[in-house]
């Protein structure tokens, strides 16, 4: 056990800067996103509730997403089904829901199950 | 000459990170003011806020590392817990409203929370209630 751990460490710590890469980029677009939509003088925005559903399967992991989920300005998770499977999201600006889960379940979660698998 | 030029930059750079971190800081504070409903409200406190409090504080960092040659852990347990909870916070802040029925924007365009809250609700009045500790 702790030979095999000791043996991931390169390719885990790499996965864990990557999804740190990840969230750090995300940080950036949608605060500044967020920050133009808040000066805007008419505002343009249709936020929504939205349910998404994830492929993460351990508590660990689905909080994990959960909170990078709520860091990303623009959108915050309201609350998660009882068996973990479906986060409601709440976003600022849904204009395709299935583009947005898409985004999310391709960069957060991808780059989470490379750090968890 | 040369490492003049590099001090030049570097405080100039740190002044960019300060300024921008304080005027995102700023905006969150307007945005809290003029969005309509509590869940908008709610992205421009504490979404504004972490992007702010990153870079005001990693300023500061950079600051106290290259010209007092001092690296302040501090500063980086700073960014670290205010990433910890701003989170939670939020997230909480969100579902208590939902849960209390606060009511989204007349121009929100959908809610798929509204229907499954319900039987949950039910649910912990009834006899599987012990969950409900959340």
């Amino acid at each position: 056990m702790t030979l095999r751990v000791l043996l991931n460490f390169p390719k885990k710590g790499w996965a864990v800067v990557k999804l740190l890469a990840v969230f750090l980029k995300e940080l950036f677009l949608s605060g500044i996103t967020v920050a133009l939509q808040i000066i805007r003088p008419r505002l343009n925005v249709r936020p929504g509730i939205f349910a998404l559903e994830t492929g993460l399967k351990s508590d660990w992991e689905v909080t994990l997403l959960a909170c990078l989920i709520c860091l990303t300005p623009g959108t915050l998770t309201l609350d998660v089904s009882r068996d973990g499977r479906i986060l409601y999201i709440h976003a600022m600006n849904i204009e395709d829901v299935e583009l947005l889960s898409a985004q999310i379940k391709g960069s957060f979660e991808k780059a989470i199950m490379e750090v968890t698998r | 000459m040369n490492a003049e030029t590099i001090t030049a930059a570097g405080e100039l750079l740190i002044g960019v990170l300060v300024l921008t971190g304080a005027s995102l800081s700023a905006l969150g504070a307007f945005g809290l003011v003029r969005l309509p409903d509590v869940y908008l409200r709610s992205h421009a406190a504490t979404k504004s806020a972490t992007l702010g409090v990153l870079l005001v504080l990693a300023g500061a960092f950079l600051y106290f590392w290259l010209y007092l040659e001092h690296a302040s852990a501090k500063l980086i347990l700073g960014i670290v817990f205010v990433f910890m909870t701003a989170p939670v916070a939020g997230h909480l802040n969100g579902r208590a409203a939902h849960r209390t029925g606060v009511s989204l924007w007349e121009k929100s365009v959908r809610d798929d929370l509204k229907q499954t809250v319900k039987p949950g609700r039910e649910g912990m009045n009834g006899p599987q209630g012990e969950s409900s500790g959340d």
